[in-house]
């Protein structure tokens, strides 16, 4: 689903991501992990189509983001780690907006909006603009959004922040249901736990270097993944 | 502490009127630095030479009378109104919508020394607006040999004590539009039908000044009078002005005293007004039908949502069209006795077309919903660029926002001026299609000059919309386009005597400017898109 070769990113003189590969098949849900600045936000939208790159390719579902990156962003969903949304729209105006810019159909959509904003709780304040929301209500709107359009491939920065525990309970839910449909998920993570429990497939990245990936078996072995990360990460320093 | 918060603001003032460069390259940064301060001057200029000429004039007339001071008073109470209608969004949203409020009233920071930081920076622009207007009234003043120390120094404390009034009614502006935020759904609304009125009014007080202007002559006495009688304040300037210590000691305590209340009370109000929640009594959200309308009419709903919910942005960007609506309205209601003026000017009404046409280009000019559309996106930029749409559909919504927020107004104007006025059937065709023409022109200026500036680390949506470079680098080109014109035509018939019928040169006007709209979405198209990918 998710294909990245090569991938190499640099701001001015500073190299953020270095010729990093990874492989997202269907059905897989990819955990990637790394301390701050490490190069998890610049990967996931370099994957997303929004920063461009100098070196490899991504490919989303077999097609070149650089080459078509508009038949590749119908196929993905972005979550990023601040929800900055349209705070002049109200909840139901913006999500009408995302459904529009995706071409969903009206019966689709109000399908999905019913049961997604009724599963987090959110439904009541959809009339309301989005500078009245709180964080915790722009990250679930933000959710709402990204699955409007059924995509087949949701990349997020740091989904669980600013959820309450039923909303992420909700939010691993609905990533294993999507999964179970042939879709997949590529997102970070500092909750050590929660990539430990759901991911099929890891990936730690350390200065813009993957400097282990594979499936969950196979990075931490009988460990904990907490413990395989502090060692990798001690392991240069 | 305050110190501190200034340079903040003061940063972030830097980094909107600069564009990237501000935090990018050195080099870059001071040529920007003096492009800006080039335009700057250009503009202080441009409106320090108007003032001039009408300081001059009064002056001309009130200094016989021994009314000096009454010349002071009208430019101080102007440079007042002008300061007021300049900084009266900024109070609002600088104070108590600005997006760090949480984060600095988290801090140990006393609330007052964030209040007069933001003030600090308000006074500035009072500042910049009152000495357009003052500065040359003292020098008008100063030529005609009214030089002793009590002038100069009167001046001097004047443009630092004057801006004072202005800043403190903004204030209380700012103050009743929060207050009313707290309570009333619609705040876009209330905001939009009071700021409409108040530049009604000043328009019309503008309209008026020829005639108030003869009244004055005809009345200074009077006039200068009532004003000492019933507005001291005023009669203070106006003695302030002329050199008087005790009249400048007096305003410059009225000044302070009238600020220092003001800032009292908004700083009592300030936790309460800035941290409440707005939007007066939450509906539940109840389901309306769906409708699936696709992903362009999508982003330009998006665009008019966005200037919608934004009274000044709205207001920054269209108070031409408000004026070209107001002004076709008027020539409706008053058609019969235009027509009288212009049979009694035979010779006006061939050049009647180029007038109006003027009028077209110089106020299309002054819209500039584009200019800062680019950077009003902010951290939303996320969201454009990780959905399903062309960068070139996004630059079409922002320009045809533009074209329904000015275009259609001014086309109005155009057709009723076309259809109203006596001018001959080539003329009648041409006005509206050059309304159309110049605000795809204007459109496209400010889109493209905001594409190579733009500015996203704001916290006001203020700073792009008022003093990003984009948005002074578009005003300045439209006012030279239209002195361009203006020029052009006073060359070829005053000064060369060519014998050129108006529709030729509208002709001529049409041929360079759809040559130059063409240009520019050419480059739109095929490099703006590319630099819209990169953001």
């Amino acid at each position: 689903m998710l294909k990245i070769e090569n991938f190499t990113k640099s701001y001015g003189e500073k190299k953020a991501v270095d010729s990093l590969s990874l492989h997202i098949q269907k059905g897989e849900i990819y955990g990637f992990i790394g301390h701050n600045g490490a190069g998890k936000t610049t990967t996931l939208k370099a994957a997303t189509g929004i920063l461009d790159f100098e070196n490899g390719e991504i490919y989303v579902d077999g097609v070149s983001i650089r080459k078509d990156p508009i038949s590749c962003k119908r196929k993905i969903a972005y979550i990023p780690d601040n929800p900055d949304l349209y705070e002049f729209m109200t909840g139901i105006k913006y999500l009408n907006f995302i459904a529009d810019v995706f071409g969903v159909g009206a019966a689709e959509r109000g399908e999905r909006i019913r049961k997604y904003a009724g599963l987090f709780e959110l439904t009541a304040s959809l009339g309301q603009p989005i500078s009245s929301y709180s964080h915790g209500m722009k990250q679930k709107l933000a959710i709402i959004s990204a699955l409007i359009h059924e995509p087949k491939l949701i990349i997020m920065d740091e989904p669980f922040v600013g959820l309450d525990p039923k909303a992420a309970h909700i939010l691993k839910e609905i990533m294993r249901e999507i999964c179970a449909h042939g879709g997949a998920i590529f997102f970070s993570t500092h909750v050590l736990e929660v990539a430990e429990k759901l991911c099929d497939k890891v990936g730690i990245i350390k200065g813009g270097k993957l400097i282990k990936s594979g499936t969950m078996e196979d990075v931490k072995g009988d460990a904990s993944l907490e413990a395989v990360f502090l060692e990798l990460e001690e392991e240069d320093d | 502490m305050i110190k501190t918060l200034i340079k903040k603001q003061l940063l972030e003032l830097f980094a909107t009127m600069f564009g990237r460069s501000a935090i990018g390259k050195k080099g870059n940064k001071k040529g920007m630095v003096a492009l800006y301060a080039v335009l700057l001057v250009y503009v202080f200029g441009v409106f320090s030479f108007l003032f001039y000429g009408t300081a001059d004039m009064l002056f001309g007339s009130f200094v016989p009378m021994g009314l000096a001071w009454l010349v002071f008073a009208l430019l101080g109470i102007a440079a007042t109104g002008f300061g007021v209608l300049g900084t009266v969004f900024l109070a609002n949203s600088m104070l108590y919508n600005a997006k760090d409020n949480d984060l600095l009233l988290s801090m140990p920071i006393k609330p007052s020394n964030i209040i007069i930081s933001r003030v600090f920076t308000i006074y500035i622009m009072d500042f910049f607006y009152e000495a357009m207007i003052m500065l040359p009234c003292f020098a008008a003043y100063i030529v005609r040999g009214n030089v002793s120390f009590g002038i100069i120094f009167g001046a001097l404390v004047l443009l630092f004590a004057l801006p004072l009034p202005a800043l403190a009614i903004s204030l209380v502006l700012g103050f009743i539009v929060a207050l009313f935020s707290g309570r009333v759904k619609n705040k876009s609304l209330v905001t939009m039908i009071i700021s409409v009125a108040f530049i009604i009014v000043y328009f019309y007080v503008i309209m008026q000044v020829e005639n108030y202007i003869a009244m004055l002559v005809s009345n200074g006495e009077a006039i200068g009078a009532g004003i000492k009688t019933f507005v001291y304040p005023l009669y203070s300037i106006g003695l302030a002005g002329t050199g008087d210590l005790l009249h400048l000691l007096i305003f410059t305590l009225f000044s302070v005293a009238l600020f220092a209340i003001i800032y009292l009370v908004v700083c009592k109000s300030f936790l309460k007004l800035a941290t409440m929640k707005k939007g007066g009594k939450k509906a539940v959200y109840r389901e309306k039908a769906y409708k699936n309308r696709g992903g362009d009419i999508a982003l330009l709903g998006k665009e008019l949502s966005h200037i919608w919910a934004s009274p000044m942005y709205l207001m920054n960007s269209s108070a031409g069209s408000l004026i070209l609506i107001i002004g076709a309205v008027a020539l409706l209601i008053k058609l019969n006795d235009v027509l009288v003026i212009l049979e009694s000017f035979p010779a006006f009404s061939g050049i009647l077309p180029l007038i109006v046409g003027a009028a077209i280009l110089s106020i299309s000019s002054m819209n500039l919903v584009t200019a800062p559309s680019i950077s009003l996106e902010g951290k939303n930029m996320w969201l454009l660029r990780s959905l399903p749409i062309s960068a070139w559909s996004v630059l079409k919504s922002k320009l045809s926002l533009h074209m329904i927020v000015n275009g259609i107004p001014t086309l109005i104007f155009a057709v009723i001026c076309a259809v109203f006025l006596p001018m001959n059937i080539v003329s009648r065709i041409f006005l509206p299609v050059l309304a159309i023409v110049f605000n795809l022109m204007f459109a496209a200026i400010g889109l493209a000059a905001n594409l190579k500036h733009p500015s996203f680390d704001w916290t006001n949506e203020v700073v792009p919309v008022k003093q990003g470079l984009s948005v002074l680098l578009t005003m300045l080109v439209g006012m030279g386009v239209t002195m361009f014109f203006v020029i052009a035509y006073i060359v070829l018939v005053f000064a060369l005597e060519l014998a050129l019928p108006a529709e030729i040169f509208l002709f001529a006007v049409f041929v360079i400017c759809s040559a130059a709209t063409v240009l520019l979405y050419s480059w739109l198209y095929k490099r703006g898109t590319k630099i819209f990918e990169t953001f």
